[in-house]
């Protein structure tokens, strides 16, 4: 459930940006019931208040609760005690939480997931902005085709994804080492230690800028031509329609796509993991929070200790995104 | 049933008419923008084509090298074609690997995701148009639930998840992999607030003024409204369900009941094992077939789009 | 019967099936359950007897096994017993497969009958309890048809946890053409090896004399030919040494190929990278376990001609000592429904002459003694390593593999977190020794943190 409800997370959000205004969708992500937008509605629009509305939602919450509410409160379970090969399970309370806080191999993990949020991030965003508004702007060829071809990565499979990219990588008889013998270069190894985090965002960076753009051309989408109209009666140029129209518009959208990309960078796995058997050295056991969990959990069966790092991590995920989303709505208003 | 659905006229049937005057705008504003810019910018198309070869490069790989054999990957340039074309040997050959262990796979795949994406759509209807359309004891504390239980990192799950499902005998089969993918939380979201627009409270007012049920409601009119909601809905759980991959990887412990995505990670895993049987071109050619299927709904769902961002409408 | 064996070491297995049955007469408390006694609760005396009758009934078993051999091997078995049907499942190999086993086993369902461990492996599992101990079942008798140093392996605390399938003595596979071109002698001392590296690189920079990326399994079968025994295992009591004799030994050896850049340390193994290295030579050597040869048949094709095998370079002249890497028995779980079957089973591949047969003609590395002492497969003369009789040299290989060695109970946690500290000796061209004990500092505190004593 964990990445493909990241995945279904993604791209619902797309979805919101597409038939709702992104306001409307942040709003709602701050546990606010949306507000219909349709001024004929009275203020007072819901209807009966009655136990009815449990008989629809009721199928999700049973299915919710089983698969996702009672594994998170097994895991909190989990986390309490300790369960050594030489002693059983013992209740030891907080202790997980405390070593794991002061665990420098978790430090390291979550470092280095923070450093590649702080640079693959923006770099993303940006060249989702530069692809949105190009395409927004109606000044391309075949502006359909980008579109589309952009997006293609979005449906590969993330293993796929890492796999292939891992193939290219390879210095020998990979795609780099091809443009070495053919250009007579050495490009470094990308798989080493130094470059090893930067390929990995470049493989996220390939999945997703395609949607993130998507996300935000919906949102340019929605602007209203009159406004376009007005602007060029003003006698506005391009950058100033971009900078005074445009981008305020994307503002939401791209909070969710910031927010979004938030936690996929802290929930990093599925890249590390897959390129982990073609760079043993680089791609340590630790190398990224869930990685971190996941080898705990099954070479050295440390389940309980596994448990406490996840939640421990879901927590710093919630405060940061909500944090982001704070800030995002802050400067949207001002 | 029928009776009572033909006395109410829905005034209408789209949430927002506005779509007429918005077309003669967009058109106007086309036919203005058009003659004061005719001009397409090179430049601009420039920069965007290097980003299109930047997305492409890597598919256009994965199509090239599924044409060769296992040695001509291992020795050829990889981005052009090696003399032998062997795509379709590579097709029967992955087909019919290890006892035919990959049609298998993708025809699990295929249970997966049908009743996996399918139930999450409908569940995931009834679940917003419950949450937009009626008052109930418990509704923030159940948003606060479902939004505190997506932001716990999944991998960390799967591990108390397998505990339970085995405590419940539910593992190795493939429950362990639909339950999961049942729940789409954002799904939710989508028609929550797509209902909250789209359906107007007064519509069903009316009907239950006339006496009809909350489900008939439900099914006869907000349902038709909920509609390309629904059906986005369904379309991305589809894609997401078709890609799942942790959580089956930790739950599965038959082969024979991998989907794709987990037995393309055994096939690649096998080749770095000392007994292995390394088969790259194999690897190679099924990520291409894994990739195919989603790639033309993905292109069928272009259209969809289109028609959604027109008709759908939306606002301020 | 192995030809001339050393002395010490058929006194050494006669003692360890000896201090097996004194042990198992304390732990199980019971007179006859060692050599001929009926464990199983059946009337009769002879277990063996209900084995076989256990395998004329109609029973499915499950098998995880990765190995490309073993589909043959199964196949022929259901021929022969055609009441029982083997599931036989691939659920990845070594780690990928023992974690699935260990979660199996976690969780109380979905767990195999029998099960491929390699003997690295088996000391995790039976301190988990979760392996059946043969020798109730009469199996110590079998120890006779398999080379004592391979016994020995499956022998952990008095008990028999698996019927060993192959065999790791490690050898030196090397090209011929590329020695030949560049006019290198073969090494018979690690001296030798050195020269070679340095003559080999500095002939052609691109070339290398052997690739190594810091692998546990290596380091370690390196570490127990150069007469080192890192892990004493006692009970719960663990002592670890990584900075012993042996271990030191090795270190400073290998750190100077690694120091003086002769070894390719940035290609991962089994990758296809590495794949390629070994093909179009720019490996000389592969300094391996047995089972390599069929590697070599099955994934390297295209070099069939150029490479041999010899002994592995030695400390000094005229020694024959060799570790042994990898290498897998077959093992029974304790929660298997059909023990006396699964048993029977595991008693028929091994051993079994027709299964032997195609073992070893998928180039498989045979652990049954009849094979490795019978005439046919000593002398066999192997067409991809130019009509050499290889075999030769791996059954000289075998008697030189220095007894007492040790694994973890738990060393698949202690392999999984190899790369991150001693690995980084090999990422960085640096020294081992320090790198070994950052290993052993990790795998310390984790046996402590894990209720264990480790010193």
């Amino acid at each position: 459930m964990g990445s493909s409800c990241q995945a279904v997370l993604r791209r619902a959000s797309l979805m919101s940006a597409t038939f709702v205004s992104p306001s409307t969708m942040s709003n709602a992500l701050l546990v606010t019931p949306p507000v219909p937008h349709n001024r004929r509605e009275p203020l007072q629009r819901k209807t009966r208040r009655n136990w009815s509305g449990w008989g629809f939602l009721a199928p999700f919450m049973v299915f919710f609760l089983f698969s996702l509410v009672a594994p998170v409160i097994y895991a909190i379970y989990l986390s309490l005690f300790q369960d050594k090969l030489i002693g059983g399970n013992s209740f030891v309370g907080l202790a997980n939480y405390i070593t794991g806080l002061e665990d420098p191999n978790f430090h390291a993990a979550f470092f280095r997931v923070t450093v590649f949020f702080v640079v693959q991030v923006p770099i993303m965003l940006a060249l989702s902005t530069i692809a949105a508004l190009a395409i927004d702007s109606a000044r391309l060829y075949f502006s359909a085709l980008f579109r589309i071809a952009l997006f293609l990565p979005y449906a590969v499979p993330s293993v796929v994804a890492a796999l292939m990219w891992g193939f290219m990588y390879g210095t020998n008889f990979g795609l780099v080492g091809n443009i070495n013998s053919f250009f007579n270069i050495k490009i470094p190894d990308p798989l080493s230690g130094n470059y090893v985090l930067a390929a990995m965002g470049n493989i996220s960076t390939w999945e997703f800028v395609g949607y993130n753009m998507l996300i935000l051309y919906s949102a340019l989408r929605t602007v209203p031509k009159d406004l376009y109209e007005a602007a060029e009666i003003d006698g506005a140029g391009n950058f100033q329609i971009i900078r005074a129209i445009k981008l305020p518009a994307m503002r939401s959208a791209f909070v969710v796509a910031l927010l979004f990309s938030v936690i996929g960078s802290f929930q990093l796995f599925n890249e590390p993991n897959v390129l982990k058997t073609l760079a043993p050295n680089s791609i340590s056991t630790n190398f990224t929070p869930n990685m971190y969990a996941y080898n705990l959990s099954f070479a050295g069966q440390q389940f309980n200790y596994a448990a406490a790092i996840a939640i421990i991590m879901g927590i710093v995920t919630m405060l940061i995104a909500y944090a982001v989303q704070v800030i995002g709505m802050r400067r949207e208003n001002r | 049933m029928s009776g009572a659905d033909r006395s109410i006229v829905p005034t209408e049937r789209r949430p927002r008419s506005a779509e007429p005057s918005r077309a003669r705008t967009v058109s106007r504003a086309r036919a203005r923008r058009g003659t004061r810019r005719p001009r397409k910018s090179l430049m601009l198309t420039a920069v965007m084509w290097l980003m299109l070869i930047y997305t492409l490069v890597p598919l256009a790989w994965l199509v090239i090298n599924s044409t060769k054999t296992q040695a001509a990957f291992l020795s050829t340039f990889g981005l052009w074609f090696s003399g032998d074309f062997a795509l379709w040997d590579n097709i029967k050959q992955t087909f019919t690997y290890d006892g035919g262990v990959f049609g298998r796979w993708l025809l699990n795949t295929l249970l997966y995701v049908v009743v996996g994406a399918g139930g999450a759509t409908v569940l995931a209807t009834l679940a917003g148009y419950g949450l937009a359309r009626f008052v109930f004891p418990g509704k923030r504390a159940v948003l606060a639930i479902i939004l505190g239980a997506i932001a716990i990192p999944g991998t960390a799950l799967a591990v108390p998840t397998f505990l339970m499902f085995s405590a419940l005998g539910l593992t190795n089969g493939p429950l362990a992999v639909i339950l999961p993918s049942l729940i789409s939380p954002f799904g939710l979201y989508l028609i929550w607030t797509y209902a909250t627009e789209a359906i107007p409270a007064e519509l069903l007012e009316a009907a239950r003024v006339d006496g009809a049920g909350e489900f008939r409601i439900f099914r006869s009119i907000a349902l038709r409204l909920l509609m390309p909601g629904f059906v986005t809905v369904l379309l991305f759980s589809l894609v997401a369900t078709w890609n799942n991959y942790f959580l089956p990887l930790i739950m599965l412990s038959d082969p024979r009941w991998f989907p794709l995505t987990v037995g393309l990670n055994q096939w690649s895993a096998q080749a770095v094992t000392a007994g292995g049987h390394p088969i790259y071109n194999l690897l190679v050619t099924g990520s291409l077939l894994t990739i195919v299927p989603i790639v033309i709904v993905f292109l069928l769902l272009q259209r969809y789009w289109q028609s959604g961002l027109i008709a759908g409408g939306v606002k301020e | 019967m192995i030809a001339n064996p050393r002395m010490n070491r058929r006194g050494f297995a006669g003692a360890a099936i000896a201090l097996g049955g004194a042990a198992a007469l304390a732990l199980t408390g019971c007179g006859s359950s060692v050599v001929n006694g009926g464990g199983s609760g059946a009337p009769s005396g002879n277990p063996q007897i209900d084995i076989d009758a256990a395998l004329a009934k109609d029973t499915t078993l499950t098998f995880w096994a990765w190995g490309p051999q073993y589909k043959d091997v199964v196949a022929a078995f259901e021929k022969a017993y055609p009441n029982v049907k083997v599931n036989l499942v691939n659920n990845g190999s070594n780690n990928a497969e023992y974690i699935k086993l260990q979660n199996v086993v976690k969780a109380g369902s979905g767990i195999p009958d029998v099960a491929q461990i390699e003997y690295t492996a088996l000391p995790q599992f039976e301190f988990g309890k979760s392996l059946l101990d043969l020798s109730k079942y009469g199996v110590s008798s079998m120890a006779a048809k398999y080379s004592p140093t391979i016994w020995s392996q499956v022998n952990i605390n008095g008990g028999i946890y698996g019927l060993p399938q192959d065999g790791g003595p490690v050898a030196m596979f090397y090209r011929k053409d590329v020695f030949d071109k560049y006019g290198l002698t073969v090494p018979t001392t690690w001296d030798e090896y050195f020269a070679a590296a340095q003559k080999l690189h500095a002939a052609d920079p691109s070339k290398f004399i052997a690739s190594d990326a810091g692998d546990p399994s290596f380091t370690e079968a390196s570490i127990w030919q150069a007469g080192g025994k890192p892990f004493t295992v006692s009970g719960t009591n663990i002592t670890v040494n990584l900075a012993d004799k042996g271990s030191t030994q090795w270190a400073s050896m290998w750190s100077k190929l690694l120091e003086g850049g002769l070894i390719d340390t940035k290609t991962a193994a089994w990758s296809p990278d590495w794949n390629a290295g070994l093909g179009n030579g720019k490996y000389a050597t592969w300094l391996s376990g047995a089972w390599a040869a069929g590697t070599l048949q099955n994934r390297i094709p295209q070099a069939s001609g150029n490479w041999r095998v010899a002994q592995l370079p030695q400390y000094a002249v005229g020694d024959n000592a060799a570790g042994v890497q990898g290498g897998s028995s077959s093992a029974v779980m304790q929660a298997s429904t059909n023990k006396l079957a699964a048993i029977g089973f595991v008693q028929w591949i091994s051993t079994n002459q027709g299964a032997n047969q195609i073992w070893v003609d998928e180039a498989g590395f045979p652990a049954a003694s009849q094979t490795l002492s019978s005439d046919a497969w000593v002398n066999k003369p192997v067409p991809y390593f130019g009509n050499q009789n290889i075999n030769k040299v791996f059954a000289d290989t075998l008697k030189g593999v220095p007894s007492g060695w040790q694994f973890l109970p738990y060393e698949i946690y202690a392999d999984s977190v190899f790369n991150d500290t001693a690995g980084q000796a090999w990422a960085n061209k640096s020294a081992i020794a320090p790198g070994l004990i950052a290993w052993q500092k990790v795998i310390v505190s984790y046996g402590n943190q894990q209720g264990f004593t480790v010193k």
